[in-house]
């Protein structure tokens, strides 16, 4: 015990001796885990609070296909369908988009059916007759609304329409809420120009989850030109979108691991000729080849250990703390309404174990070389040299 | 000594704020699943929302679980997708798998042939001859 | 599917075990065909080198190995999410049967690179090689199973498909399903319970008798009693270890033990078992080198941490195993 105690302290005597070169190493190190982590963190916590938030979604929604586009869909088969067994009940759904050529933004319309006028999130109410509207934090921020206030909405047949804000929709929904602007169901179809007895698309509650598949196949046989989307496709598209893009960004990192490991090589292998001397005089003094080796693996244990703390703490804050302001415009496109991202902090263990997996162990595999033929100097050579 | 014990009382310590930090995370996330989960499903139940408002540049990123397999296509044949967003979200599984129920358009071989006599043939079942001679038109509809 | 991080961290990591492993078995041959410990020339000296780099190079690999299996089990039980009908890693390995053989091929190299480990500290102690073409050899048929493993693994996770319905471990360890993971199980905890306990007990007082008489036939005893260990902790851990965790008689599934529910407790259960019983594994095996002279006196040395470790570990998995019997609420409707 001892003794591996005074080889880590002579490690850390010998790296202090060359602070420049060690703590460039250090940086980059954990600039890389930071990256990665970064990454990792904001995706795996917007996926988790996609995955607990849209239990709420809708068990199925039923769309009509035409020439392989959504199109709108007869209300009446709401009846057929509300009919079936074990369906509780369909609602239709109005939603859509207008584009505000003066904030260039695009606007997602949404109708509420009957139901609670006031629920949790939501200061004010939701509309309940046709001038209302509730409006998400996204669209009350460009307009400058708030409740009491009035936004103009240019509708399908190109006319400005007045309504007044009854509710806006509060921080912690902005992951959902931030472009809506929520109207009365009539006043949606109105507005987004749907014909008479259509909806956009049919929203079906079931009672029992294991069913849904089952009435999701019977509603495709009733109505063939039907596509129904159930929930279960909605929690697993957004795993995927999300599994993707934190893909898609390490694949586009994974340049920077590949240069981070040629750095740690190189810096590894390019020994100074003061550090050979060192190592020279080390075993002249009865050092054997093992004991350097230790000497060399405790130098890359506390390089590692040090840049691993370092850029996970860095990550957490930047994402958790910060809302991930360096990784937002690559989430965002050409998104004009994006959210402020508040991810929920969730870390599991097993993602930290995975970063680390992902970046010590290619450096570990890149120094073992190097501390090898560093540790097999021969005295002679060296002191004489 | 002295070096190696600083060290790895710099190094508890730094584990220990690391620590703290997961646990943080741990109690804000429990936090967030006691006050604010049952409020957000509660929304997205009532309006019926089945999607983050996150990209809002294309209907196919605004609603990814709603949209179609070529959504990105669709705004003319062939018109290549130019959306940035469009290179973050892939396309749903779903859509992708063939043994989804949901996923076909043709409604697999649930159509035999129809009152007006016309051959209704799988997809695979189409040759590409038939295909070529279907997509040879002739002009314009309207001209001036 | 490659795109999940778990995933990427495991094909790099058995990517970068198999590079080492094979680097280490290009020059283990080069070392042997030109050794001759007797000779004093520069190039036997060189060769002595590099059985230093060949050793980092698999203590490395080694390390990666154990974080890999711990990393492909949590990864797997990760994955479950994505497919329909998954509740635990079985779920996940039964949508690409390949699994199975990935767990069975990342297994045999936590088993089996402790014991070349011992085997290259013994040989550079010496201080002439004594048992240096044993070691490489063990090497050579050690790479096979890394690079299989690299393939296996790549197979498994480019062939899983999210969607796929898969049987999860209702099936698989459930007491009707006709295969031998059912046979386990279908044995009766009034059956499985006595044979644990007599082994356990047998094994302890083997691992006691050889600390203390050093008797070569207790080596050997302790040696062919390890693999049995394993084979019955395994079972007593599907058996009724993880029902008394579940306190649940009809769920079998050991790798639900390994989820954030039951606390992770399928990572020290597990994994002192596999300390234990690696190492009681090694005293019998280096009997046969025991007797050249330079080695005798190194392996009493490290026999003795051996077998003190072997008890020490064993003893938790005992702590680990009989907690959830004293303290759970099913131990009792089991016996």
């Amino acid at each position: 015990m001892r003794r591996h105690l005074k080889i880590l302290d002579f490690a850390l005597a010998s790296l202090q001796r060359r602070p420049f070169k060690n703590w460039a190493i250090i940086a980059v190190y954990a600039f890389t885990v930071a990256v990665v982590a970064s990454v990792l963190f904001l995706t795996q916590s917007i996926r988790r609070e996609a995955a607990q938030l849209f239990v709420g979604a809708p068990e199925l929604t039923v769309q009509r296909m035409v020439g392989g586009r959504h199109v709108p869909i007869d209300i009446g088969v709401g009846e057929t369908i509300a009919a079936f067994p074990s369906v509780v009940g369909v609602e239709p759904r109005f939603w859509g988009y207008t584009y505000d050529a003066v904030t260039e933004s695009t606007i997602t319309i949404m109708g509420a059916g009957p139901g609670m006028a006031t629920i949790d999130l939501v200061e004010g109410r939701l509309p309940t007759r046709p001038t209302e509207s509730a409006i998400g934090a996204g669209v009350a921020a460009m307009w400058g609304a708030e409740v009491g206030g009035e936004v103009i909405l240019v509708d399908a047949a190109t006319t400005g329409v007045l309504y007044e804000v009854v509710g806006t929709f509060e921080s912690p929904s902005d992951i959902l809420t931030n472009d809506l602007v929520v109207m009365t169901a009539e006043e949606a179809a109105l507005f987004l120009g749907l014909p008479e007895g259509k909806a956009t698309d049919l929203a079906v509650r079931v009672a029992n989850d294991n069913e849904i598949d089952t009435i999701a196949a019977k509603v495709k046989r009733a109505f063939p030109d039907s596509r129904p989307i159930t929930r279960s496709e909605v929690l697993r598209t957004y795993d995927a979108v999300f599994h993707w893009r934190s893909g898609m960004m390490l694949a586009v990192f994974s340049g920077g691991l590949i240069a981070f490991v040629i750095l740690a090589w190189d810096k590894a292998t390019g020994l100074s000729a003061e550090e050979r001397r060192e190592i020279g005089i080390l075993k002249a003094v009865g050092w054997d080849t093992g004991d350097v080796l230790e000497l060399k693996m405790w130098e890359g244990v506390v390089i590692s250990s040090t840049s691993l703390i370092l850029g996970l703490i860095t990550a957490m804050v930047h994402v958790f703390v910060l809302g991930a302001p360096l990784l937002t415009p690559m989430l965002r496109g050409w998104s004009v309404l994006f959210p402020e991202l508040h991810p929920t902090p969730h870390v599991d263990p097993y993602l930290l174990f995975a970063i680390g997996f992902l970046t010590v162990v290619p450096y570990v595999a890149a120094t073992v070389a190097p501390s090898w033929k560093a540790a097999v100097t021969d005295p002679d050579e060296v002191v004489r040299g | 000594m002295s070096r190696a014990r600083t060290f790895i009382v710099l190094g508890t310590l730094g584990l220990v704020v690391l620590g703290s930090l997961v646990g943080w995370t741990r109690y804000e996330s429990r936090r967030w699943k006691r006050d604010d989960l049952p409020q957000l499903r509660a929304l997205s139940s009532r309006l019926h929302l089945s999607d983050l408002a996150l990209w809002t540049e294309a209907r196919y990123t605004r609603h990814p679980s709603q949209a179609d397999l070529f959504s990105a296509f669709q705004d003319s044949p062939g018109a290549p997708e130019h959306f940035p967003a469009g290179s973050i979200v892939s396309p749903s599984p779903v859509l992708t798998d063939p043994l989804s129920i949901v996923a076909s358009g043709s409604g697999g071989r649930l159509r035999d042939a129809g009152s007006d006599g016309r051959r209704r043939a799988m997809p695979e079942e189409r040759s590409p001859d038939v295909v070529a001679a279907r997509g040879s038109s002739s002009g314009w509809a309207f001209t001036p | 599917m490659i795109l999940h991080p778990g995933v990427l961290g495991l094909l790099i990591g058995s990517g970068l075990v198999v590079a080492l492993m094979l680097a280490g078995a290009v020059i283990g041959v080069r070392v042997l065909s030109g050794w001759d410990p007797s000779s004093a020339s520069e190039h036997q000296l060189a060769l002595e080198r590099r059985t230093y780099l060949v050793s980092v190079l698999v203590s490395v690999a080694l390390w990666i190995e154990i974080g890999s299996a711990l990393l492909f089990i949590h990864t797997v039980d990760d994955l479950h999410e994505l497919f329909v009908g998954a509740m635990c890693a079985t779920g996940s390995l039964n949508a690409n049967p390949v699994g199975w053989w990935v767990l069975a091929t990342k297994a045999a190299m936590v088993l089996l690179f402790p014991v070349w480990i011992a085997l290259n500290r013994l040989d550079q102690r010496a201080g002439d090689y004594p048992v240096v073409r044993l070691k490489y050899a063990l090497l050579l048929a050690l790479t096979p199973i890394a690079l299989a493993d690299f393939v296996l693994q790549l197979r498994y996770f480019r062939g899983i498909e999210p969607d796929i319905i898969t049987s999860c471990c209702g099936s698989l360890f459930s007491e009707s399903s006709g295969k031998v993971t059912g046979d386990v199980v279908s044995l009766p905890a009034g059956l499985t319970f006595p044979t644990f306990a007599a082994t356990s007990v047998i094994f302890l007082a083997a691992l006691a008798w050889t600390l203390l008489s050093r008797h070569p036939a207790s080596k050997i005893v302790v040696t062919f009693l390890s693999p049995l260990v394993l084979a019955v902790g395994l079972i007593a851990i599907v058996s009724f270890i993880s029902v008394a965790y579940y306190e649940l008689p009809t769920h079998h599934c050991p790798f639900d033990l390994f989820q954030a529910g039951n606390l992770y407790v399928g990572y020290p259960l597990v994994t002192s078992l596999v300390v234990a019983v690696v190492a009681a594994f090694l005293p019998g095996i280096f009997l046969p080198v025991a007797r050249r002279t330079s080695l005798g006196g190194l392996i009493t040395k490290s026999e003795r941490t051996w077998l003190t470790l072997s008890i020490a570990a064993y003893s938790l998995f005992i702590a680990f195993a009989a907690w959830p019997l004293v303290f759970g609420n099913l131990a009792w409707e089991l016996m």
